[in-house]
């Protein structure tokens, strides 16, 4: 199963069924859905760090690209939160995935999967957020600021060699994926029209949640308010990492989740 | 298999041999080569994991994944599904 259509918009989407598992047998643990991280990110990063230790867990994991990024249909238009939010519930019908699941957000995608327990938390058994963005008053236009521009940014470029340790050319190869994103679509209009989410409403999401953030991330602060509002957050700090926590820390922090999902003992590695 | 996921256009003036790099000479992203390993596991189904193979060699080394590599790597785990 590869494309999968919800909203009118053709989705990639990769299933990792869990360790042992056969297709025609399902687990009852619920499943992970992982939620990817904006313009230049996809399923990628989170398949190769965080799906077969969880399937080695027993845990089986669905990871699709969200409308716009990797190898999913760009629409033209439909890139605020709300429609990401609907997305993944329509992905969740389509994929006969009713809930409640682990909802794992990277990045934009944990203020994705953040918005979407709070919006259905019959659907959601427990949230995973690593460096998980938080649509704050102003968060919008910040965001969309941050986009604007970045294919011919060379600041973004030298960070991510330098902060998330990714190799000379790749960096080149993100900021033209971003570019080209923001240039065809309404996703930096679209973004800055976001409206905030409020305490009241943070307090109010009975889900468990763990949040992962990196003590020299830019977002950080996100962290800390979640954990300081949110009735059932653990936060982890990993000291001396920033925002791309899969590409500098990636067996950690699967290792955090597994373990936090309750089935951390039956861990082993995947490495043959 | 291959076209299915880079297009037939893009491979035709292409050589391939054992040595070709996935994302060097044969220009995929890190993306394709995850849709190509769903294709592969679809095909070979349980006896190959290439999602524990890709996670094993980290994200970086993916890049510079040669398809002589792949193929060793499905064929060691077909051998040893055979012996089971």
């Amino acid at each position: 199963m590869a494309d999968v259509h919800a909203r009118g918009v053709r989705f990639h989407v990769q299933r990792v069924p869990a360790a042992g598992d056969t297709a025609a047998t399902d687990t009852a643990a619920p499943t992970a859905v992982h939620v990817h991280g904006l313009a230049v990110d996809n399923l990628t990063g989170m398949y190769c760090t965080l799906a077969a230790p969880l399937a080695a867990a027993g845990i089986a994991s669905v990871l699709y690209d969200q409308r716009g990024h990797g190898l999913s249909e760009r629409p033209p238009a439909g890139y605020a939160l709300a429609d990401s939010v609907a997305d993944l519930d329509a992905l969740l019908d389509a994929l006969d995935l009713p809930g409640p699941v682990h909802l794992v957000g990277n990045s934009y995608g944990g203020a994705v999967a953040l918005a979407h327990a709070l919006a259905r938390p019959e659907r959601v058994a427990r949230l995973v957020l690593i460096e998980g963005h938080l649509p704050v008053p102003g968060w919008g236009a910040r965001m969309a600021a941050s986009l604007t521009g970045l294919d011919e940014d060379r600041r973004v470029g030298a960070l991510l060699r330098e902060v998330a340790g990714f190799a000379p050319g790749l960096d080149t190869t993100l900021r033209q994926r971003a570019g080209a994103l923001t240039a065809s679509t309404t996703l930096i209009a679209d973004l800055a029209a976001t409206a905030p989410v409020s305490d009241e409403q943070l307090q109010e999401l009975v889900c468990p949640v763990l949040a992962v953030y990196g003590g020299r991330s830019d977002i950080l602060a996100y962290g800390q308010h979640l954990a300081a509002t949110l009735p059932h957050c653990e936060l982890n700090v990993l000291p001396g990492s920033g925002h791309f926590l899969l590409a500098s820390d990636g067996p950690q922090v699967s290792g955090l989740i597994a373990d936090w999902l309750g089935v951390g003992s039956a861990v082993r590695s995947s490495a043959r | 298999m291959l076209v299915a996921v880079i297009g037939a256009d893009q491979l035709l003036d292409l050589e391939i041999t054992p040595d070709s790099a996935f994302h060097g000479d044969l220009g995929l992203e890190s993306i394709e080569l995850v849709a190509l390993g769903g294709r592969l596991q679809e095909r070979y189904g349980r006896s190959v994991d290439f999602v524990g193979y890709v996670s094993s060699l980290g994200i970086e080394a993916i890049m510079e994944l040669t398809l002589g590599q792949l193929a060793a790597y499905i064929t060691d785990c077909l051998a040893a599904d055979a012996r089971g």
